[in-house]
């Protein structure tokens, strides 16, 4: 079931009223609602995952227990490994499996070997990056000794499947999400009408910003060789915003779900195109996957400490990792080396944490250093973002070659009526977003203090921008592949 | 939550409003600035004019239903030679479910003797959205319009509807006439036939070597059965016809037959493709015939089915 679906807007009103009408008396006639609801939400892709879904919490919930009670260290050890290894070996097997066999295919036709490896026709489960990661990082804590495990198996496997995180993330965190979902829920009219606004503002980020962009993203790139370089400037841009209107928008609509049900999830992007470096890029896109990685990974790796060398090694493994976390595709992998690239000045001069504060903080515009930092940081993104979006590595380096060989200057052949009409969309969402930057969405406090019958016109105007202007087919979000 | 759900209610019926007058005033004032609001008066397919001819007609003999491939395909005056009066309600990429309009609106005044379905293929796989706003924009709007475009359930469809409602309404069309002959050759001809003489341009002729593939949408299909039923009840003859198509772009579908199947359980049913092969000067369009291709076309009509078309008239589809 997509967000952006006429399901979801039956669903969603249902599990509301019966949450917050019929089983409001009890926490955890609430809890199993929303459970039923998230297994039947899951079940809409393929039901028969569901069957890996439960197995994978099943396992988490009971190895979390086994690793809290074990008296040795071996013990522990034991518990977290097997958890880690059944997890990681689900999630290999689904994503990667293919991958390696081929890759491994032509690494021996490169050493003139013939090799007709048995690839599996795998439907990918959705989500099952994300549920993963939630229940590893659910064992690393108790491991850890960070929390201690719940005794309540619904509760554990609400917050794994939650709906609105189940199959795109955030990727919440057990110190984060269980206690919401241990303690009784009031209804908050403030919350509920935040987690509205959110969601009207992930709509448009989705159908209107998104969806449109991939028209021409995609047209672009699934021709690049017949456009010119200035065309190709033009995908590269439009993709930019497709991915972070995709993602960034569902990241909004499944927060406002939440709090409509009373839950506040992670924060998960704060505005990474208005980045001065791209460590501050990193602070700000994808965050939940980025602390993530940063956590459970970086951190015990040795981080920042050590020597620079050392550091930049690990700013490579986690960049590699995270892009091959995305896909088992080639360009991923390139596409997270390249960002790691682009930390090596940073990590080396020590000032990867320069900028935490919002840029131009207080002021309504940036001062021309800022400006021409988030230029660069933004150019770096949509360059790295080309293999990224392209289909293989070839792809990529042609399409960056590309850009530079042909007619960089001249007129984009694509340019049309309805593409001028997008450009004008972006330019007033650049705008908007620049506007509520230093808030957790856009229009979080936009026109908040205004006489209500303003405010609501400014509501009823995004109502009406997204029935005028929203890409007319229902579009699955790019992060369900992952 | 007594207060959530009163403002909620309030703001839903609020943003309502709102989206009805703002889409109203965009369309009046801006309407190129929009992607999802398609409102074009008299634009090809002359279905305006046809509507506003078909209001005058009573009593015909064939009465024609179908997409462009029946107006540019079924002239009335060549029926007329061999003495049947015709009307041709053809419009762009009308699908099933506007037909279902025309049926209603037009059936019991023209009480024909016989109607001819263009049933061209690719109309099952249509979901019926640009065919709706142009009857939105050039038809008056009714009940059976309304009717449709909740079927087409499409967000063009709808805030077109609510443009064109508004204008209607306002009667801001009042003076429109809608020109006989327009910039790219065609001439609105007395019947809601559309003549052109131009050709077939080289680019269309490269030939489609693509696997294409017919597909059936359960909508369409739906409204394609609910048409034959209402002829059925009122024991109208009917006939299916597909119209010539370009020889090299009917050979590039792959799913023919299947399609031949699907509409002979149905009715009487020609499918002209296997039996004319016209060359590239009589079309206008890979997918139209111009008035050369449409000349040869009737011709080959009556010549060969002359006598079975007269036959239906005379006893209906037993």
């Amino acid at each position: 079931m997509l967000f952006n679906s006429t399901d979801f807007l039956i669903f969603l009103p249902i599990v509301f009223i019966l949450y917050w009408f019929v089983f409001n008396k009890s926490l955890k006639a609430q809890n199993i609602l929303l459970l039923i609801s998230s297994y039947y939400f899951y079940s809409c892709w393929d039901w028969r995952f569901l069957f890996l879904l439960a197995f994978s919490t099943v396992l988490d919930f009971y190895s979390g227990l086994a690793i809290f009670r074990s008296s040795t260290i071996k013990q522990r050890k034991f518990w977290l490994l097997l958890s880690v290894i059944i997890n990681l070996g689900f999630l290999g097997f689904f994503k990667y499996y293919n991958f390696f066999a081929e890759s491994f295919a032509q690494f021996l036709g490169a050493l003139g070997l013939e090799a007709h490896p048995a690839t599996l026709s795998i439907i990918l489960p959705v989500g099952i990056s994300f549920y993963t990661f939630h229940g590893l990082s659910y064992v690393f804590d108790i491991y850890n000794r960070k929390i201690e495990p719940t005794t309540n198996f619904v509760q554990y496997s609400l917050f794994v499947s939650f709906f609105p995180l189940l199959v795109a993330g955030p990727i919440e965190r057990a110190t984060h999400l269980l206690p919401q979902v241990e303690k009784p829920r009031k209804f908050n009219y403030a919350m509920a009408t935040d987690g509205l606004r959110q969601m009207l503002w992930g709509f448009v980020k989705k159908v209107v910003i998104a969806d449109n962009c991939a028209e021409y993203a995609n047209l672009i790139f699934n021709n690049s060789a017949e456009y010119s370089g200035s065309t190709l400037v033009l995908g590269a841009l439009f993709f930019t915003f497709q991915i972070y209107g995709d993602f960034s928008g569902y990241t909004d609509i499944a927060i406002g779900t939440a709090k409509l049900l009373g839950i506040n999830l992670l924060r998960n992007f704060a505005f990474p195109y208005f980045s001065r470096d791209i460590a501050e890029f990193w602070r700000r896109w994808h965050i939940s996957l980025s602390s993530w990685f940063r956590d459970y990974l970086y951190i015990p790796l040795g981080g920042s400490k050590g020597g620079n060398w050392m550091r930049i090694r690990n700013t490579f493994i986690i960049f590699l990792v995270s892009g091959f976390w995305h896909g088992a595709n080639w360009t991923f992998i390139f596409w997270g080396g390249l960002n790691a690239l682009f930390m090596v000045p940073l990590v080396w001069f020590k000032t990867n944490r320069k900028n935490i504060e919002t840029v131009a903080q207080g002021r309504l515009l940036p001062n021309i250093t800022e400006l021409l930092q988030m230029a660069l940081t933004f150019g770096l993104t949509v360059f790295a973002w080309i293999f990224f979006r392209a289909e293989s590595l070839r792809h990529a380096f042609q399409y960056v070659g590309d850009i530079f060989s042909n007619n960089l200057l001249s007129r984009p052949e694509v340019l049309s009526y309805s593409m001028l009409i997008t450009i004008g969309l972006i330019t007033t969402f650049i705008i908007v977003e620049w506007m509520g930057r230093e808030d957790k969405y856009a229009i979080e406090k936009i026109g908040i203090l205004w006489p209500r019958p303003l405010r609501w016109s400014f509501y009823a105007l995004i109502i009406l921008t997204i029935g005028l202007y929203m890409h007319t087919e229902e579009t699955p979000f790019i992060y369900f592949q992952f | 939550m007594f207060l959530f759900f009163r403002n909620l209610l309030l703001f839903l019926l609020f943003s309502g409003i709102f989206y009805v007058f703002g889409t109203a005033l965009i369309g009046i004032f801006a309407p190129r600035l929009t992607k999802n609001l398609n409102y074009r008066i008299g634009t090809g397919g002359n279905l305006y004019t046809r509507i506003r001819d078909a209001d005058t007609v009573k009593n015909v003999d064939v009465m024609v239903l179908g997409s462009s491939h029946a107006y540019r395909s079924f002239d009335p005056r060549l029926f007329k030679k061999h003495r049947l009066s015709m009307f041709n309600l053809g419009s762009s990429a009308q699908s099933y479910l506007q037909t279902k309009v025309m049926v209603n609106r037009y059936i019991d005044q023209f009480n024909p003797k016989l109607i001819l379905l263009e049933v061209y293929a690719g109309l099952l796989n249509t979901d019926g959205v640009e065919s709706s706003v142009d009857f939105i924009a050039n038809s008056p709007i009714d009940n059976d319009i309304i009717k449709m475009a909740f079927e087409v359930n499409h967000i063009k469809t709808y805030n077109t509807l609510i443009y064109g409602l508004f204008r209607q309404a306002l009667k801001l069309d009042r003076g429109y006439k809608e020109p006989k002959t327009k910039s790219n050759g065609d001439v609105y001809i007395p019947g809601g036939f559309v003549q052109t003489y131009e050709t077939i341009n080289e680019k269309e002729l490269l030939s489609f070597e693509e696997e294409n593939i017919y597909r059936i949408k359960s909508k369409q299909a739906a409204a394609f059965l609910a048409i034959i039923q209402e002829l059925k009840d009122r024991q109208i003859p009917y006939l299916l016809i597909q119209t010539p198509i370009l020889s090299s772009r009917f050979r590039s579908y792959t799913n023919v037959t299947e399609i031949d199947s699907f509409y002979k359980q149905y009715g009487p049913y020609i499918n002209l493709n296997h039996e004319l092969t016209l060359p590239p000067s009589s079309y206008y369009d890979s997918h139209h015939l111009n008035q050369h291709g449409v000349d040869t076309m009737n011709a080959y009509l009556f010549k060969t089915y002359g006598a079975f078309i007269e036959a239906l008239i005379a006893n209906g589809n037993q």
